[in-house]
């Protein structure tokens, strides 16, 4: 290796000269908007399945409850929310806010809050609490098709911080997925849900944040 | 971006950038070579001002250029081009940094290496060996170019990649290895 620019290979002079002879027409990626109208159609096709299989018998006497519906609401806000940020992060320079992380996290706990109220004295008892894996495999695969779906998309991009990007998809996700099993589940007990429907939104988000910084880095790597 | 940052870049200039990218884009090379060569210096004084080390910051601009090659069907021609490059670079600055700290922290615990055994010493001994750190693509690639002497093109079509592909993977490798190389070198004249 010599040490002239215009003939060392390792030079800015070459480096530039190589990108240059490496451009091709490029297509741009679907705008983050795009991303998301797509995205929510694949929310909305998940939750018309599972609604057309297994709706909860008092649906009709749930949603005449301004607490269930407002809890629903705001988790499905939330879930909409963080899908934007996964999908504003996977373009460099639109990285969400920390305002926009501090919504969603108040939006989830305002759900909560609903939650809470929403249930009697006797439902916020750990020892009544029904067991129900079923319940959480089922909000695994309910999660499953649009978290992929994100995950997808947000790769078409150039995440700068993938475990952010990857957590925020999971989020979107099982968040959705969580307030669909709400009305499928016939169970109304604080700890059934904490336990059996909202902790796989948190190892979702974990097992996202992990399979984004192995998946969402490809675009730097060779 | 700080004010540091938009005194440098005109609005004008701005401008200028977001279209000669937006015609990169569609495949001009000579608003791209343009563009490239407008955002270096700026690009520099960036990373000067977050790196103490002036050795690395040709090194770290060099990454910045990859990464906007890399990430250019993400930019949005209507929108301004300073912020996205700025993203860019902000991001490689700091996984730079992280990078250099556990090398060192590799390097701690490698210090005492084992004697060499007699004989196995050759000039081309670095060389392997730096070669040997590489990720596998860069490795072929270096290998094909400088020790088979295959042309680019038949390297790429051997790799089956683009010939720019080829280019930018050998180029990572180039400078791999003249860094570890180096730094064997420090670290050979520090030992005496």
């Amino acid at each position: 290796m010599t040490d002239t620019p215009q003939n060392d290979p390792a030079s800015t002079e070459s480096l530039v000269a190589d990108l240059v002879a490496d451009l091709e027409p490029v297509e741009r990626i679907w705008s983050p908007g795009t991303h998301l109208g797509f995205w929510l159609a694949v929310e909305l096709l998940t939750f018309g399945l599972v609604a057309s299989l297994a709706l909860r018998m008092d649906i009709m006497d749930q949603i005449a409850n301004p607490l269930f519906l407002l809890e629903l609401t705001l988790l499905v806000a939330a879930g909409g929310l963080s899908a934007a940020m996964a999908l504003l992060s996977a373009v460099p320079g639109r990285e969400p806010s920390t305002g926009a992380v501090a919504l969603a996290l108040a939006l989830i706990a305002a759900s909560f809050v609903c939650l809470y109220q929403d249930m009697p004295a006797a439902a916020r008892s750990l020892a009544n609490a029904p067991r129900g894996m079923g319940c959480a495999l089922k909000t695994i695969a309910i999660a499953a098709v649009p978290w992929a779906a994100l995950l997808a998309f947000a790769r078409r991009g150039a995440s700068l911080v993938p475990v952010a990007c990857g957590g925020l998809a999971g989020l979107a996700a099982f968040l959705i997925a969580a307030a669909t099993m709400r009305v499928v589940c016939p169970i109304d007990n604080l700890w059934h849900l904490v336990i059996w429907h909202l902790s796989p939104v948190l190892i979702g988000l974990g097992a996202s944040s992990a399979i984004g910084l192995l998946l969402l880095r490809a675009w730097r790597d060779d | 971006m700080n004010l540091a940052e938009k005194d440098n870049a005109s609005a004008a200039e701005v401008g200028q950038r977001a279209e000669w990218m937006g015609k990169a884009l569609a495949g001009d090379r000579d608003a791209y070579r343009t563009l490239l060569g407008d955002i270096h210096g700026d690009l520099v004084g960036f990373v000067r001002r977050r790196v103490h080390n002036g050795q690395e910051v040709e090194d770290i601009v060099q990454d910045v250029l990859l990464a906007i090659h890399r990430a250019r069907h993400t930019y949005d021609p209507t929108r301004p081009f300073e912020p996205w490059m700025y993203a860019i670079a902000r991001n490689t600055t700091i996984d730079h940094g992280r990078r250099r700290s556990t090398r060192g922290k590799r390097e701690v615990l490698t210090e005492e290496l084992p004697e060499t055994p007699a004989g196995s010493v050759t000039s081309d001994a670095p060389l392997f060996a730096a070669l040997a750190q590489l990720p596998e693509t860069q490795r072929e690639a270096f290998s094909m170019l400088k020790i088979e002497g295959l042309s680019v093109d038949d390297a790429a079509e051997r790799a089956g990649v683009t010939p720019g592909t080829l280019r930018v993977r050998a180029h990572r490798a180039y400078r791999s290895v003249r860094a570890f190389i180096e730094r064997e070198d420090d670290q050979g004249e520090g030992g005496r």
